[in-house]
């Protein structure tokens, strides 16, 4: 019998990548995107990756990144193992986001950061003191603080010029040089990433019941796990194709189902517990809009790429700075009118909240969002978690009950719509 | 008849009159457990009456006539401004356990209590101190700050100010400056009274007397044994949070020349062998004082606090070097937050250094780190102060506490447990 060796870590992204596969095991192309995710819990190759630039967090603009860095290697949490080792290092409310990100970077098993430098953003009260602790540690780190109003003309204005200083910095560390060509160049390839991104989701959406959920959510998210953006552009782009070509010479009905948007924090491979939880309680997602999905949704227009590099850069940083979706904000107006926009155009059935415990930030944006949603009626479903797996079953019922709730719903507006 | 009178009160109109008698007997009962403590000096009655007055008599900030309040959140706002601009700073940092059980209803589950409260108030609406203010100033140092700023900001008008996460460039300095250049153009609107080196020099000497008189009182207070309670010290600097300076400057002489004779009398306020302690961490507002009156309960001298409701915001004199208005505000923004050991900072090694500092100055035997349910950035700075007291062979515990007295029992057993321990290993 052959000797399989226990590790949780690596078990983990198989468990997730192995579910999306037995549930799509028609689309060829698919493969890719397993394989550059699994890829990223594989000891060879995180030993042999010696990433120079370490992006922690979603809150930098990828035009930057991209025009002083070839290979950044993004590290978003999403662990449960990373989770577990980062638990000497920070506090029990730590939210499993960032517990797991710096357990990504520092931890018993690997070592990233070797010769990296780790570029952040200040956007939170853990990111904050993650960087003290890295710091403390000796590792190299980069960060740039983003004001909290994304108004005013000073905030734009310091935040810009943050910008210049961490590409100047990562230039350095790369041996790139930041300008203003390579400035364009990056953001044309970051807007193309962009629109392939979007053209994916689209056919997604109409491929219906030939892709599952969780299917779509990796394959999006996968931007951030690709060696190369280049790769990732033509796989996305063969993979629409493939699954263009599907919906045009077949059918397949999908299921008529309630259909969900995601909202909150953010869903990571490899815990794909939300996507999970909502298909086995018979929904589909409808959208996710996640601060990763309203960051990769960003675009600068083909008319700002044309302009001098200043103003070219001062529109990222405006772009930036008024729609992100993060905990940074005082206003979150941008990831709000971003979720008002997706309600309008999906006309959801219901909003699934998903809050991980210790990001208060969500949790104080709610309020917000239910009396939105109460308007157009629509529930909205709060649901707290962490990256543990014990909490499945108990909430399996509740997303159960949500289901059920809103199919009833259906049932009777459908009954509503046949009598009138 | 009465009942009738009562029931034709709105609903409202009652839960309001709860919480004033709610709120007011919390703060009796903390303002007699302060007051009962041996040795209390007779000058320390004005700070206590001005806590009375706020908290028991519901009335506003100790101030003059017209004079409109400003609230404040933290101490990187610089009070100089606003006393240059005509207006008097509050500090609007609440402790109540009754505003923390309304705000419990509108925050979320894990946001800190203290944002809780401040919540709280704002949302019944009774509390004068924090009704008269004509403007709210949030320093932008933490996530429930961030968005307690949102809050107070679609319900009262509020200034946000940025405060960059580090502050050794100058990059950070110049933003800081920019901010409180903005926060001076909203004060001028308030007042009418636009900013001038004349106005900005006064408010700075109005400061500078506070500060002589608080650096008196420190110089005192690392006489040992003790020549006041520790309690004590933290009513005269809460009450300091809703006093004119002019006016607190004023109490605190008076008490400093009476501390001055008792050791000149040789009456200390506590005995030699008492376990010296020094409390760190979230801040302690009143009427939250159960943590300063369990350590001194328990027979433990509270010889310093390193909070942001002690000596932080006040220890430290501008250092003006420019002698022109923009001279004056880079050395206040500088005040405010170069030497500063709150935790929002990235790099806060100097938190270190300063507590290693003040267990030299107060001779300290044991460290209690206070951390407010919620307060993630003070937690995450324990594991380190841990790790460098523990190099110095000084005890610490971390004492995890909320608003409300449920937990005050056992927060006894580990206090008496830990001052037991610092008493064992000193025989």
């Amino acid at each position: 019998m052959k000797h399989t060796e226990h590790n949780s870590f690596f078990n983990e992204a198989n468990e997730t990548i192995k579910r999306i596969q037995n549930e799509n095991p028609s689309l060829n192309e698919l493969n890719w995107f397993c394989s550059a995710a699994c890829a990223r819990f594989n000891r060879d190759y995180l030993s042999s990756r010696d990433p120079q630039v370490i992006v922690l967090g979603d809150d930098i603009p990828a035009e930057i990144i991209h025009a002083v860095c070839d290979r950044p290697f993004y590290v978003l949490g999403g662990s449960l193992e990373t989770a577990h080792w980062a638990d000497e290092l920070t506090p029990r409310d730590t939210d499993p986001f960032s517990r797991s990100s710096i357990g990504w970077l520092i931890n018993p098993e690997f070592d990233l950061t070797k010769n990296a430098l780790i570029v952040t953003a200040v956007s939170s009260d853990s990111r904050r003191k993650l960087i003290s602790i890295l710091r403390s540690s000796g590792r190299k780190v980069a960060a740039i603080d983003v004001p909290p109003a994304d108004q005013s003309e000073n905030s734009l204005r310091y935040y810009t010029r943050q910008l210049v200083t961490l590409a100047e910095t990562i230039g350095r560390h790369t041996g790139k040089r930041f300008s203003g060509r390579r400035l364009k160049e990056s953001a044309k390839k970051v807007a193309e990433a962009h629109r392939q991104r979007r053209r994916f989701l689209d056919t997604a959406m109409l491929a219906g019941g030939m892709i599952s959920d969780e299917a779509v959510i990796l394959t999006a998210q996968s931007m951030y796990f690709a060696d190369s953006l280049d790769d990732w552009m033509l796989h996305i782009s063969r993979f629409s194709d493939e699954l263009d070509y599907l919906t045009t010479h077949y059918v397949v009905r999908r299921k008529d189902r309630p259909r969900i948007l995601v909202l909150g924090s953010p869903l990571v491979f490899p815990n794909y517990k939300v996507p999970q939880l909502i298909a086995s309680a018979g929904m589909n997602i409808a959208a996710v809009a996640d601060s990763l999905s309203l960051e990769a949704a960003l675009t600068v227009s083909r008319p700002h790429r044309f302009n001098s590099a200043d103003s070219l850069l001062r529109k990222i940083a405006q772009i930036h700075l008024s729609m992100i979706s993060s905990g940074a904000r005082i206003y979150n107006t941008g990831m709000y009118s971003y979720v008002m926009n997706l309600i309008e155009k999906l006309k959801p059935d219901g909003i699934v909240c998903h809050i991980l415990k210790g990001q208060i930030e969500y949790d104080f944006e709610l309020p917000q969002i239910e009396k939105a949603a109460e308007k157009k009626n629509i529930p909205v479903f709060r649901l707290e978690t962490d990256y543990q797996y014990q909490d499945m079953e108990q909430l399996r019922i509740r997303m159960e009950a949500f289901g059920e709730m809103l199919t009833q719903r259906r049932l009777v507006a459908q009954r509503y719509r046949h009598t009138a | 008849m009465n009942d009738y009178i009562e029931r034709k009160t709105s609903a409202e109109e009652r839960r309001k009159q709860r919480f004033i008698n709610k709120s007011s007997a919390v703060s009796i009962k903390y303002l007699r457990k302060i007051d009962e403590l041996p040795h209390k000096p007779k000058a320390l009655e004005p700070f206590m009456n001005i806590l009375h007055h706020v908290f028991v008599d519901m009335q506003g900030a100790v101030k003059p006539e017209n004079t409109p309040t400003v609230g404040t959140y933290c101490v990187m706002v610089p009070q100089e401004l606003i006393y240059a601009a005509g207006a008097m700073p509050v500090k609007l940092c609440g402790g109540s356990y009754t505003a923390f059980n309304i705000g419990d209803d509108i925050a979320p589950r894990d946001v800190c209590p203290l944002v809780k409260a401040v919540m709280g108030f704002q949302s019944i609406g009774v509390m004068p101190v924090y009704q008269e203010c004509s403007m709210m100033a949030i320093p932008i140092t933490c996530d429930c700050k961030k968005k307690l700023a949102g809050y107070l900001g679609q319900r009262r008008s509020t200034v946000a100010l940025h405060v960059p996460s580090g502050r050794d460039c100058d990059e950070d300095m110049e933003q800081y400056v920019r901010e409180l250049y903005l926060f001076s153009q909203k004060l001028t609107e308030l007042t009418g009274k636009p900013l001038s080196y004349e106005r900005l020099s006064w408010a700075c000497g109005l400061t500078a007397a506070a500060q002589y008189e608080l650096s008196r009182f420190i110089e005192l207070r690392r006489k040992a044994p003790l020549v006041i309670k520790g309690t004590h010290y933290m009513a005269v600097m809460n009450a300091m949070s809703y006093t004119h300076i002019s006016i607190w400057t004023e109490y605190m002489s008076a008490l400093n020349d009476e501390l001055e004779q008792k050791i000149k009398n040789g009456e200390m306020a506590s005995k030699e062998n008492r376990p010296r302690i020094l409390i760190t961490g979230s801040p302690i507002v009143f009427p939250n004082f159960k943590l300063p009156l369990l350590i001194e309960e328990m027979g433990g001298a509270l010889v310093g606090d390193e909070t942001c409701m002690g000596e932080r915001g006040a220890y430290d004199p501008p250092t003006i070097v420019d002698r022109s208005t923009d001279g004056i505000m880079r050395a206040l923004a500088n005040k405010n937050t170069r030497p500063c050991t709150c935790p929002t900072f990235t790099d806060n090694k100097r938190r270190v250094y300063r507590i290693m500092q003040m267990l030299k100055d107060y001779n300290v035997q044991g460290v209690i780190y206070h951390v407010l349910r919620g307060c993630l950035v003070y937690d995450y700075e324990y594991q380190a102060l841990e790790e460098e007291l523990g190099k110095l062979k000084i005890p610490v515990i971390r004492v995890e506490s909320d608003y409300n007295e449920e937990d005050v029992e056992q927060l006894r057993i580990r206090v008496e447990a830990f001052i037991e321990l610092i008493k064992y290993g000193k025989g």
